[in-house]
């Protein structure tokens, strides 16, 4: 049975997080294949302490090429490229919790998922 | 981590505690936000680089209507950025001042920066825009002509699509089309001369399918923009379907600049043209590819060869007369007389010709009803 890394703090992921089911982009550093780098969450690198503490345990990611787009043009020092990954219920639950993105989802990994493995860069910055 | 060129300050106080005042995009973490100085004056900060320890932001002296207008995408977030000041500062990740530089933008490395063509947020991106690059267009100085005419090219292209788009659907929307046809201007920019356009949003169901038909129409003739050479041209052109094919090359005939309207070339951009921010370059050339072809495809025209002497040359109007026809070296002719009209790249042949009184081969596309010569090539014999 898939669980959740023991640190997450209680009540994470959220109330309404469902089960992962969708096609997801995130800017990544590397290409063609992202590396584990790319998809470390602001807990696992010990940053961002000033944060919500079960959205740091999760990773942000885009449900739209669109907003991923847009990311990577807005905010360079990201990453130049943008990975797909369709995410299935083994691999964690999602949230869409966006804001000003319409699109921007928290996605909270289970424990032991590779998840670059889900992964694959698929458009250079041009 | 990026290299600073700058000023490094011994005293940043005035800068106060850099505490997010409005997060303006978040993305674990706040991205770009206002903050209030030591003095309650306000900045933008954005950030550009981080490392395992240190969140690197460029800070700026900002204001209320600034920020009105990256907000509502009239400018974008490098030209917000672009202020008389710019600081770099490094933040802690207990959100402390670690260090401060006075600098200026151009300093910066340019990827480390947004793009030029960034929105603050996704849904700000225009949908159209155009960028008219002409002699007499600069910053401060833009002849009006130019920005009537822009408009004009706009409304008579999308006048186009938008009555085909009216031909397939049974019940056209009205509304839509009457917004279409006078679209939301979301930006102006005066380096050149840009416009920038939003779509009008579609009320109903029957708006929406009429809308996504007229950008598909608009996403097709904005893939022919990718050679000035004709058979890459014709290549490209054959790809679209029979029956929407006068109209897609119709409506973006109209966008081209001719060679005769002192227009170098139009740029146009936007997430109909290019989801990733880059733009495709409408040239002279291009609009004489898409001449010929709606030209062929309006039927009632002949390819024709012509030997003759240039008679009389009226430049305002591009036309001369061709004189003196030999008649067994000529294909499709039978007249003694042609009036030609020819392009501004052609005009010191045409000139030349004139001038000496030698004589020409001319070929192009003979209208049926006008009898007028379109010029494609104009050679010495």
């Amino acid at each position: 049975m898939s669980s959740f890394p023991s640190n997450f703090p209680a009540g994470c992921p959220f109330e309404g997080a469902v089960p992962a089911d969708q096609v997801v982009y995130r800017v990544v550093r590397n290409s063609p294949k992202p590396s584990s780098s790319d998809f470390l969450t602001h807990e696992e690198t010990d940053r961002c302490k000033r944060g919500d503490p079960c959205l740091r345990c999760g990773l942000s990611v885009f449900l739209t090429f669109d907003d991923a787009y847009h990311q990577r043009d807005a905010l360079p020092f990201l990453g130049d490229y943008i990975a797909k990954g369709t995410l299935c219920s083994e691999h964690g639950k999602t949230l869409l919790t966006n804001g000003k993105q319409p699109s921007h989802t928290t996605w909270w990994v289970y424990e032991g998922v590779k998840r670059e493995d889900i992964f694959e860069s698929i458009d250079e910055r041009n | 981590m990026f290299e600073i060129f700058g000023k490094q300050l011994t005293d940043f106080s005035f800068l106060g505690a850099l505490e997010p005042q409005e997060v303006l995009y978040d993305f674990d973490g706040p991205r770009v936000f206002t903050s209030n100085d030591a003095d309650s004056k306000l900045l933008l900060a954005y950030q550009s680089d981080e490392s395992a320890e240190i969140r690197r932001f460029i800070i700026v002296p900002f204001s209320e209507s600034l920020l009105s207008s990256l907000k509502a995408g009239s400018i974008t977030l490098l030209e917000a950025l672009d202020q008389p000041r710019v600081w770099i500062a490094d933040l802690k990740d207990n959100w402390t001042l670690e260090s401060v530089w006075l600098t200026d933008l151009s300093k910066i490395s340019t990827d480390r920066l947004p793009k030029k063509h960034v929105m603050l947020w996704p849904n700000l991106q225009p949908k159209f825009a155009l960028r008219v690059v002409h002699d007499d267009a600069r910053l401060g100085h833009v002849p009006s002509n130019i920005i009537q005419g822009t408009i004009e090219r706009v409304k008579k292209s999308f006048r186009i699509l938008a009555d085909h788009v009216s031909e397939t659907l049974s019940n056209a929307p009205s509304d839509i089309i009457k917004n279409l046809l006078n679209p939301p201007a979301q930006r102006f920019a005066y380096r050149s001369f840009e416009v920038a356009f939003q779509m009008p949003i579609p009320k109903n169901e029957l708006e929406n399918k009429f809308l996504e038909k007229f950008e598909s129409y608009m996403i097709q003739g904005f893939s022919l923009v990718q050679s000035n050479k004709e058979d890459d041209f014709l290549r490209n052109v054959s790809l679209i379907s029979e029956t929407d094919r006068l109209p897609i090359l119709a409506a973006l005939k109209e966008l081209a600049p001719s060679s005769q309207s002192q227009i170098k070339e139009i740029e146009i951009s936007g997430r109909i043209v290019n989801k990733s921010g880059g733009f495709k370059t409408l040239t002279p050339d291009i609009y004489r590819n898409l001449r010929k072809c709606v030209l062929a495809l309006e039927g009632d025209t002949i390819m024709v060869k012509v030997i003759g002497k240039i008679k009389q040359c009226d430049r305002d109007k591009f036309l001369f007369d061709l004189r003196e026809i030999s008649s067994d070296l000529s294909e499709g002719i039978s007249s003694d007389s042609v009036k030609c009209h020819y392009e501004l790249n052609q005009e010191e042949e045409v000139l030349t010709a004139f001038s000496e009184g030698h004589q020409v081969k001319v070929s192009g596309i003979m209208h049926k009803n006008t009898n007028i010569l379109e010029v494609d090539r104009v050679m010495r014999r």
